[in-house]
């Protein structure tokens, strides 16, 4: 195992779960503010008890998993694992942003 | 509530300062300081790593801390009003603030290298996390602006 590889490949992993996670809203938990409440993965409310927020859930779930596949990729021999550049760490969260302005984009043309 | 807003702004201003200087020294590094933008920029960036995770670190517990007074009370306010846009322009906060999350373990990374090795990458993923803080530190003012926190 290789550990100073983990950090650029959680990097390059992380937004490539979090976009899915939040795009089909895969949480690890649901927090309910007004009944500060918190539910173990998706939980919608019903109205009466007011919006879910999901974005903790989200990160918790992108940082799990970008922990566990760094460490299985960490984890490759040298020769495969020479083979992903550093710079997929900062490529991939803009492309990612890229895809989140197009997802974003009915709030501004609302 | 409000205290905890206040030392979020605080920590966020303290950040911006620290991951600034470091962004414009990694882009236009100096080497003879003589004016007040040569110095600003002549810093050791290296020095200033530590501090930018911790700073980023705290500054977004403490967003997060705050954030379910913003979804139940300012957000809902502005979509009664359609301020559709201003929400918008936090939903994409959030998500820029996951990815700069996302990017502070290659940040770390990147500058334990050697001054040659991954130079670029560094340039890069410094300057993503100052605009990134800049955003979020500029929209979450603009927002609070609009509608506060109580």
């Amino acid at each position: 195992m290789r550990w100073d590889r983990v950090p650029p490949i959680f990097s390059i992993v992380f937004p490539l779960i979090y976009l899915p996670t939040m795009y089909y809203n895969w949480p690890v938990f649901t927090y309910v503010p007004r009944l500060r409440e918190f539910h173990f993965l998706l939980y919608p409310p019903p109205q009466s008890e007011g919006p879910g927020m999901y974005y903790y859930g989200w990160l918790l779930t992108a940082g799990i998993g970008s922990v566990l596949i760094a460490l299985a990729l960490a984890a490759l021999p040298e020769k495969t694992a020479r083979r992903i550049p550093a710079s997929l760490a900062w490529i991939v969260p803009l492309a990612v942003l890229a895809v989140l302005l197009d997802i974003l984009s009915p709030w501004f043309t609302h | 509530m409000p205290y905890v807003l206040l030392v979020h702004m605080l920590l966020a201003v303290a950040l911006i300062g620290a991951v600034t200087h470091q962004a414009l020294g990694v882009i236009a590094p100096v080497t003879r300081p003589d004016s007040f933008f040569a110095r600003f920029r002549a810093v050791n960036g290296k020095g200033y790593v530590n501090a930018v995770i911790v700073l980023y670190l705290l500054t977004l517990s403490l967003g997060l801390f705050i954030y379910p007074n913003y979804r139940i009370g300012a957000r809902v306010q502005m979509e009664a009003l359609r301020l559709f846009a201003r929400v918008g322009t936090f939903e994409l906060k959030e998500h820029l603030m996951a990815l700069g999350l996302g990017l502070l373990p290659v940040y770390w990374w990147v500058w334990q290298r050697p001054p040659g090795e991954q130079a670029l990458s560094r340039r890069v993923v410094t300057v993503m996390l100052a605009l990134i803080v800049w955003y979020g530190f500029l929209i979450g003012h603009f927002l609070n602006n609009t509608r506060g926190i109580t």
